[in-house]
Parts: C-alpha cells; structure tokens; sequence
C-alpha cells in the first residue's frame, strides 16, 4: 500500500526565521541566500512526494530519502558553494549514511538542521572543512580538531547552533567554553576564541588515531 | 563469576560502544576520538549503559577482547565502530568539575553479565558531554581491531 502525504506546513519557528534575519546585522546578499534555503526547506521535494508507510519502508530507502532532501537542498545555493567542497561534503554525509554501518536506533540527518548547517557554512567560510556525524536525533554536529584543541558544533533546526570548545594551553586542565545562539550570531560567538584556530589549514597538526 | 557489587571500584574501568556516527572524525573521515554525542544516554534510560571492564578475567588486552565479544553478542556492532575506555574514578571526577555527581554501578543484564551504567548523568549539557568525550574516555579502540572469536563474535 502507497500513501500520499502532504507537505509539511512551515513550522512557526522557521516562518519566524526570515522576520528574525531582518533584526541580525548580516550582510544583505547572505540574507537573500538564508531566506531562499527557508524557502527550499518548506517546499515538498521529489523524494517526499511518494512515501511507503513506516512499517514498509526499510532502511535503505529512509536513509535515501534523507540524504536526496540535504542534496536537494545543497543543490539550490550551489552558486555559492565551490564545486568541491560541495562533493566532499556530500562524500561525507554519504558515508555517515552507509548503509553497512547504520545502528537501530540511528535518525537520519534531518533536513532542518542540514539547513542551518548550509547557512553557518556560508556565513563563517571556513578554509578547513569539519568532520561530520550525527546526534541521537538526527541533527548534524561538525567537528574541528587542532591537536587536543577541539570544537564541536551542533546544528540543530530553526537557525539554532549550540557549541563548545576545549583549549589546553600548557596544562591538562584545558579552557572550555560554550554557547547556544542563532546560526547568524555563531561568527560572534566564536570571534573571542579565535576560531581561525580551528578553520585553517596552518594551525592544523591532528594525527589520526591508529 | 565474580559477585555483584553496587558502586564499581575508582581504578576499574568501564567501555562504552560508539557507533560510526558518534565518533570524531576529521575532514577526511579519520577517526580522531568520540563527539560529545556519543555520550548522550537514552532519552527512556535512567543511566548511561557501560561495560566493566575488570569483569573479565585476564590481562588488559583479554579484558578489552571480552568486553568488545560481549558488545557483539548482545547489540548490533558495526565494523567502522569503535569503543570508548575511560578510568571510573576519572570519569566522576570530570563530572563532578562539571556539576555532576554521577554513580557507576554494576547492573548485570541476563545477556551481559558485566553490564553496568552511570547514573545521574545529565541528558542535554553539552559542555559536560564534551567533556567525557575529551577528558574522561581517553582511550579509542576500533572495532575491527579485534578479532571474531571461535564463535564468529
């Protein structure tokens, strides 16, 4: 049996968001782009239109389904993004949905927080890119490691981002700090830290665990 | 066997199963450790689930080999996988600095023997799981650097 389902109705929150833009000092240009991934992400896409129920659809086709819409997504500011960066994300995302290393109980990333992701990428332009996984909730966490220094943030729907960020300078006991703030307040957020710690490639000097 | 016990000793240590999406990578999907998520208990348990490592007999590399074994038997354990070692008192510790007093108890299961679990952990502070995964589990052990037993686990 096929169900049809219907678009999702934007959330208060996300309608919120676009008004919200209006009150961030942020550059008008990056403003037209956050609003048109708003637009996108309360639009039904091709991959939604047709759903098997739950109890029918296996993991495969969820997990299909979920990176098609962050893909979608992705496709509709590609402009903005290098060709490159864009593929290596979509390389990353594709491995973190392999199939072969899913776990019951896994969520899929989730379309609203792929899209604060896009819009803090844009944003704070970072050289280096982040390694990615997932929250027990599907939300996109990306994480930047400099030898022991570590931060990690996670983007979560609605334009929220919370973070934390670990420095050990010449101790063991490192200097921790966090925030929660909405995605166009994150550069701001981190600016104290000297995120550039984390977002270039000359500070970098991590070494794979073996 | 060895006898239940309620709080777990501070020089044991515990190991926690990650999954592929938990871990720390970098950009080019190298594993450099654990995401503050993979610290985040259930939202329907009261404790954090653990294995107790000196449950099993043996050296060090034994005890890592029969927890991994018993990880396999009882959960779904993918091969990109890892696990998560971290010093019982260590961990407290690193909770206490963090407004937490959590408990590592012993709660053996029927099908895992050496489970047990950190209780009182909060769910959501992120700066607090942050920590455990930086400071508390400091050692990563990859699935696949253990081998299957005679039984294929």
């Amino acid at each position: 049996m096929t169900s049809i389902i219907t678009p999702e109705a934007p959330s208060a929150s996300t309608a919120m968001s676009a008004s919200m833009l209006a009150s961030v000092d942020v550059d008008p240009k990056f403003m037209k782009i956050a609003h048109d991934i708003d637009s996108l992400l309360n639009q039904l896409s091709p991959s939604k239109a047709v759903v098997a129920p739950p109890e029918t659809q296996v993991l495969e086709q969820q997990l299909f389904d979920a990176l098609a819409a962050v893909k979608i997504l992705t496709s509709q500011v590609a402009m903005h993004l290098d060709r490159e960066l864009r593929q290596k994300f979509f390389q990353q995302l594709d491995s973190l949905h392999d199939v072969q290393e899913w776990e019951p109980g896994d969520e899929p990333i989730r379309e609203a927080s792929f899209a604060t992701f896009l819009k803090a990428i844009l944003s704070i332009n970072p050289a280096r890119r982040p390694g990615l996984g997932l929250s027990n909730t599907g939300n996109l966490v990306a994480a930047w490691t400099t030898g022991r220094d570590r931060l990690t943030i996670e983007f979560q729907p609605n334009d929220r981002v919370r973070w934390v960020l670990a420095r050990y300078r010449d101790t063991d006991e490192p200097a921790r700090f966090a925030g929660q703030t909405h995605v166009f307040d994150l550069g701001e957020g981190l600016a104290p830290h000297h995120p550039e710690h984390w977002f270039s490639h000359e500070e970098r000097s991590d070494e794979p665990s073996q | 066997m060895k006898s239940a016990v309620t709080n777990l000793p501070n020089d044991d240590h515990v190991m926690r199963h990650v999954s592929w999406t938990r871990l720390r990578k970098d950009e080019d999907d190298n594993i450099l450790g654990f995401l503050p998520d993979a610290f985040q208990r259930n939202e329907n348990h009261t404790s954090l689930s653990v294995n107790w490592l000196e449950y099993f007999e043996g050296d060090r590399q034994n005890q890592i080999q029969g927890s991994v074994r018993m990880f396999r038997k009882t959960i779904t354990v993918r091969p990109k996988s890892a696990f998560g070692i971290g010093n019982v008192a260590k961990i407290k510790e690193v909770c206490r600095s963090n407004g937490a007093n959590v408990r590592i108890v012993y709660e053996p299961e029927e099908n895992n023997p050496s489970h047990s679990g950190i209780r009182r952990l909060p769910r959501d502070d992120f700066s607090l799981l942050e920590a455990l995964a930086a400071d508390a589990f400091v050692e990563l052990v990859h699935n696949t650097a253990i081998p299957l037993d005679e039984s294929g686990e």
